[in-house]
């Protein structure tokens, strides 16, 4: 029987005071965790999928829903751009482009969002081929590895695309023998995984049927360099088309002419350019007023459980003055008492800073099932940070605050006068 | 062995208790009577280093614990003193065992689990050494609180009114049982009451006035 042990007894000898104090410290600190958690989880995907991409070019719109859209499939299209006007940046000779990549959406499959785009995208989020092949002909999807486990897709799969991002009965495209899947991608933890790559062709394919014969430019002079696939075709041939935007990657992103270049995008075409870190920060600052509030909410509710400790403890004490006179006469010294008390708030917060942890993980894993089936974003209840570490200490030191006085009270128990009584 | 020299006591520094010298050697019994408001909880507090004194000597076993204080007085106190107290109080959240074994870890002792169970067994309350204190009857509490009081093996025991909460059968009971279980340790046992019932057990008497 040590003073440990003697404190927890004491502490679950009295369980409404504990409960008390374990829900109101767990509340507290729960939402906090689960706020760090949060914040971490989110911006490690929002960081994830920034891939290196330096601008993304697009219609002309709010830049920041032009970013959700293109690189984090999550808002709809500002519109689309002309492929005569992206066409400059996808020559391959561009001083300033290492790499721009044509995206084309509009359309989905239960959910998941088809994207008409070449094969450099793999490149952004290193992904690779796992089975199958990737897309070439028209009408070939390759799909992302949440895609196929979610939706259950094998290669082979058959199926025609909805319009637009909902999964809604009457939107679907009719079009001969519809998509098939050629291959199945590695997972990347990034959002390609929750991606079907095609052609841009086949998104154009399946939003007019017109325009084909008088689009094919066989014999086309390809001297400059342009992107072109296994079928022959080529986007910057098709300059009456019209994509939904471009992902740009600089050869040299501390040059002076690529910083400039968004705001030439923007001041001299139709089209807009976007810097994706410019555009989360921004994201950030917005939401951070909420987090803001609830932080602020959250440590209220923690001190008003430091205060419901404090109380437990005092009103503990006055039951148990007689207990601790009689530890004295059992040879007990004052620095025992102190300690005893002290122990006992420090076990209260700990107690509560656990129940917190559980509150704040198992609601980051609800807020995971949440996300995932609203914005197929993978969060997880299951990752620990080291902050918690950090919160736990906090939590102790609450317990000893508010342990303090009903400790120092113990420490100055009169034997003589309590036992006299 | 206790020896007092001289002791007197005062709350106010004007008005001053002044109490008989005694000198009760180990193993012996004694009675200190007195009726109420003559001084019998500060003299048992006294002797007992639960109030440090003002005047006089307190020789306890070879110290003279009018002379110790803070922890020295404590680990002394814990070490050397078994105290009954009139009512009998526990640390409530633990169970009867672990009420003896505490007094052993706070007195700085080794705890001895088996020696805790048998002084229970020699009470016979063994059966209920894994209870909390509450579950206990009267009586069965005045046995844990003479366990309690003799577990570290003391020079002095000290009882304050142990009997007055009792009838008669268990009045006898309960004086034997002290007499008996202070014996066997060698311990002085001092008895400070008003009851009547128990002059006739103990010959040797002190009267405060």
């Amino acid at each position: 029987m040590n003073l440990l042990k003697l404190s927890w007894k004491n502490i679950i000898n009295k369980p409404l005071n504990l409960l008390l104090s374990m829900v109101l410290f767990g509340l507290g600190i729960g939402l906090i965790n689960f706020l760090i958690l949060l914040n971490h989880q989110m911006k490690s995907q929002f960081d994830k999928n920034l891939a290196g991409i330096d601008v993304v070019i697009g219609a002309k719109g709010s830049p920041l829903q032009m970013i959700l859209c293109n690189m984090y499939h999550i808002d709809n299209p500002t519109g689309n751009i002309s492929v005569k006007e992206a066409a400059p940046f996808l020559n391959h000779k561009h001083p300033l482009i290492e790499t721009a990549i044509p995206l084309s959406l509009g359309d989905s499959h239960k959910g998941y969002r088809i994207v008409g785009t070449d094969h450099s995208i793999l490149d952004l989020y290193g992904g690779n081929i796992e089975t199958g092949k990737l897309w070439t002909d028209h009408f070939d999807v390759t799909i992302g590895k949440v895609v196929a486990e979610e939706l259950g897709m094998k290669i082979g799969d058959r199926f025609q695309s909805n319009h637009g991002f909902q999964d809604v009965d009457g939107l679907l495209h009719e079009h001969e023998d519809g998509f098939v899947v050629v291959g199945i991608l590695e997972p990347t933890g990034s959002v390609l995984d929750q991606l079907i790559l095609t052609t841009t062709k086949s998104i154009w394919d399946v939003h007019g049927h017109d325009e084909e014969a008088a689009d094919e430019h066989e014999g086309h002079d390809h001297a400059h360099g342009h992107n072109h696939d296994a079928t022959g075709f080529n986007l910057v041939d098709h300059p009456d088309k019209e994509i939904t935007s471009l992902l740009i990657k600089f050869r040299n992103r501390t040059n002076f002419q690529a910083l400039s270049l968004p705001r030439n995008i923007n001041e001299n075409t139709d089209m807009q350019a976007a810097s994706p870190p410019i555009e989360i920060n921004r994201l950030y600052s917005m939401i951070g007023v909420g987090i803001d509030a609830l932080r602020n909410i959250a440590i209220i509710i923690a001190l008003v459980s430091a205060f419901s400790i404090f109380i437990s403890l005092f009103s503990s004490l006055k039951d148990r003055q007689y207990e601790l006179a009689l530890m004295r006469v059992m040879g007990a010294g004052r620095n025992t008492l102190f300690l005893l008390i002290l122990l006992e708030g420090i076990m209260l917060a700990i107690v509560g800073c656990i129940v917190g942890f559980l509150i704040s993980h198992i609601g980051m894993e609800v807020l995971a099932h949440y996300a995932k089936a609203s914005y197929r974003y993978s969060f997880t209840g299951w990752l620990f940070l080291k902050e918690e570490l950090g919160i736990l200490g906090v939590s102790v030191i609450i317990g000893i605050i508010a342990a303090i006085i009903p400790a120092i009270s113990a420490y100055r128990t009169d034997i003589h006068e309590t036992l006299a009584r | 062995m206790l020896k007092t020299e001289n002791l007197a006591y005062s709350y106010d520094d004007k008005e001053w208790i002044k109490f008989p010298d005694i000198l009760c050697e180990a193993d012996s019994s004694h009675l200190v009577l007195g009726q109420s408001g003559t001084g019998k909880t500060t003299f048992l507090h006294l002797i007992g280093g639960l109030l440090g004194s003002k005047k006089g000597k307190i020789i306890v076993k070879d110290t003279d614990i009018s002379s110790l204080d803070g922890a020295a007085l404590d680990n002394f106190r814990g070490d050397h003193i078994g105290i009954v107290f009139q009512q009998a109080h526990f640390v409530n959240a633990i169970s009867v065992l672990d009420n003896l074994l505490i007094a052993q870890k706070f007195a700085g002792k080794p705890v001895d689990k088996s020696h805790a169970l048998s002084l229970l067994d020699r009470l016979n309350i063994g059966q209920k050494a894994a209870k909390t204190p509450n579950h206990l009857s009267q009586g069965e509490k005045q046995r844990v609180v003479i366990a309690r009081a003799l577990i570290n093996k003391p020079a002095v025991i000290l009882a304050d009114e142990p009997t007055s909460a009792l009838d008669d059968v268990n009045c006898a009971e309960v004086v034997q049982l002290l007499e008996q279980t202070a014996k066997e340790v060698k311990a002085t046992l001092i008895i400070v009451t008003h009851d009547n019932r128990l002059m006739n057990y103990f010959p040797k008497q002190f009267h405060l006035s």
